[in-house]
């Protein structure tokens, strides 16, 4: 009748906090390795259900590249019960995790192809698992561009990491802030005003990765659909809350996908057929 | 497998058999609230089963997916330890109503596919489901979903012919419910009795119906995305989530830790939820995505006669009409869908 069935669907396994420090007023990075001594596994866009035991659990992105060693980057916002005990974490202490869960971006489609990273605030966080493994395999893909917009400087992300990627060659790295301010002399204004900034050569072999919150992808979409970029190129990461991530608790549903199955990654080309998608 | 008959006289003796070594539920009647009501409950004694019920405020799906289920119970400490929770032990369901059977399929479905769900699937493993027939009631519209009379789902079925009952016994499971007691084997005139009885309750349940064709409802249900319907139809609503507590075939749940006053130990629990409710599909920062009380019945109604029919190819709605039954607003679902095939009718 069922073929397998896991018995520890619902069982988290411990991971160990090696490192942590808060990356801005909200957003907590922490290092995190697998009791177990085996490498989480994941691809690129896939994410955990955090357990803080007593409290819950919460589904987080994964911002690290895939390793083969047991170690996993999270970047939590306190927002809630859960993510507020997350924010409590100091190295030894321990925390649950299930998964990797979700599609993943597909890698295979990604080869040979013109990269443009359209990130938005925490946006930056699941997209990063992408943007390592794709420096990391520079190769492999065509030009690379990265964008990333935040409200104010204080909230920049990885900002070591974004001061790192405009030194490269090979990688043009543009950002903004959503409004002025005294300590910052970049680009001011809402993402889509950095996409005039863009030299996009061959629209039908470039690929835009877009993350970042609701309201973004409608005005970042028709920007990339200006520029003759797909729709099946056009790359996005839905948030839902997942309260159990394997299809059951039918919280993440966008009209019949799941966004812990199907998705979080969807191309346009599906999500414009979904009502609820954006 | 096999048509057998057994005396009416009978049943104590077969439910005592079963006691001996199962949990029983049935249908019992209980004066409670308003006075006189029907619930699925552990049935201690014979006397206390009512074979001859009215649909039951709830469906018997608590006993396979408890209301507040732990997943896991856990110990708080340095090196954290959890103890898998443990489920199933064996279960009859007696004298079913066909559409509480075909709720308990979907519910198969559901848990089956994709990654199954454990401790669903170990109390299914253990649960024998012995069906009755039905009549006819206000709110039903089970003949609409094709769940009027008995077809599949389960382990044995009977059906009252007067002075005794007639039981298809299907799986070898149904078989030892009803090796324990005398039965004989099915007449013509037996099998003629059954006939007679499934004809009346299908006329009967037919007559609630009306001109309508549930195979035209994911079609319907795609084309009426923004249909006034789903406004007119939750403009009473109160948001308050019953229609999906009662419901036989909805599963969504919310997981939650609960500590105990040790404060050192704990559980995992999943509780069920409610797709009607406003929290419903809220994410972390205050969004919301099915933000209108019209979207989430959309989305309702959707799960049962589009999403999840093209899944599995039929309806994931019982006809029980338990969510028109006990909604306060006196929203009745059914309804809506007459309305929403009937604009389809009219291609609008």
């Amino acid at each position: 009748m069922v073929a397998t069935v896991n018995q520890d669907l619902y069982l988290p396994d411990f991971a160990t906090v090696q490192d942590a420090a808060m990356m801005t007023a909200t957003e907590r990075y922490l290092k995190l390795s697998l009791d177990s001594g085996q490498s989480l596994g994941h691809d690129p866009g896939q994410f955990v259900q955090v357990s803080m035991l007593g409290i819950g659990e919460a589904p987080i992105s994964i911002s690290s590249a895939p390793t083969s060693d047991p170690t996993f980057e999270l970047v939590v916002r306190n927002c809630g019960n859960v993510s507020n005990a997350i924010h409590q974490l100091e190295p030894g202490a321990k925390m649950g995790v299930r998964g990797p869960f979700g599609n993943g971006f597909c890698m295979e489609s990604l080869k040979g192809k013109d990269i443009i990273f359209v990130c938005g605030g925490i946006g930056l966080v699941p997209t990063r698992s992408l943007i390592k493994d794709v420096l990391a395999n520079r190769g492999d893909y065509g030009d690379c561009s990265i964008m990333f917009g935040c409200k104010s400087p204080e909230e920049r992300l990885f900002s070591d990491e974004l001061d790192e990627w405009r030194g490269m060659s090979d990688v043009k790295l543009l950002e903004t802030i959503d409004r002025a301010s005294p300590n910052w002399d970049g680009h001011v204004g809402v993402i889509t005003t950095l996409f005039p900034q863009l030299d996009i050569k061959s629209p039908k072999d470039t690929v835009a990765i877009v993350v970042g919150p609701p309201i973004m992808y409608r005005f970042v979409i028709i920007e990339c659909l200006n520029a003759g970029i797909g729709e099946e190129n056009i790359i996005m990461s839905l948030e839902r809350h997942m309260k159990c991530g394997v299809g059951k608790c039918g919280h993440c549903q966008i009209n019949q996908k799941y966004v812990c199955q199907d998705g979080p990654v969807f191309s346009y080309a599906e999500a414009r057929h979904l009502k609820e998608a954006i | 497998m096999a048509l057998r008959v057994m005396s009416k006289e009978a049943l104590p003796s077969l439910v005592e058999a079963l006691l001996a070594n199962q949990k029983v539920i049935g249908p019992k009647k209980i004066h409670r609230g308003k006075g006189e009501q029907y619930i699925f409950d552990e049935i201690q004694s014979p006397c206390e089963l009512e074979l001859d019920y009215p649909t039951t405020v709830l469906p018997p799906k608590h006993w396979l997916l408890p209301k507040d289920e732990r997943l896991f119970e856990f110990k708080l400490g340095p090196q954290p330890e959890i103890t898998p929770a443990e489920a199933g032990e064996p279960t009859v369901f007696l004298g079913l109503h066909p559409c509480d059977i075909a709720g308990i399929r979907c519910l198969d479905e559901v848990m089956e596919e994709g990654q199954p769900d454990p401790l669903y699937l170990a109390r299914r493993a253990q649960l024998t489901i012995i069906g009755a027939e039905t009549s006819a009631e206000e709110y039903c519209y089970a003949s609409f979903v094709g769940n009027a009379l008995p077809d599949n789902g389960y382990d044995a079925f009977m059906t009252d012919i007067g002075d005794a009952y007639v039981v298809d016994v299907s799986t070898d499971k149904g078989k030892a419910v009803f090796d324990g007691v005398e039965t004989r084997d099915a007449t013509a005139a037996d099998l003629a009795a059954v006939e007679e009885v499934r004809k009346m309750a299908a006329t009967e349940a037919d007559a609630c119906m009306g001109d309508v064709d549930v195979r035209l409802m994911p079609m319907a249900m795609t084309n009426a995305v923004d249909s006034e319907v789903w406004e007119k139809a939750s403009e009473a609503c109160f948001r308050c989530g019953t229609c999906n507590l009662v419901c036989p075939t909805c599963y969504c749940f919310n997981v939650t830790d609960v500590m105990n006053p040790d404060l050192e130990t704990g559980a995992r629990v999943r509780t069920w939820d409610a797709c009607t409710l406003d929290s419903f599909a809220a994410v972390a920062g205050g969004e919301s995505f099915r933000e209108e009380a019209k979207d989430r019945l959309t989305h309702r109604v959707n799960r049962k006669f589009h999403y999840q029919y093209t899944k599995f190819g039929h309806p994931h709605c019982t006809g029980c009409g338990r969510c028109a039954r006990a909604c306060v607003a006196d929203i009745n679902q059914f309804d809506a869908i007459k309305d929403v095939l009937a604009e389809q009718a009219q291609g609008v």
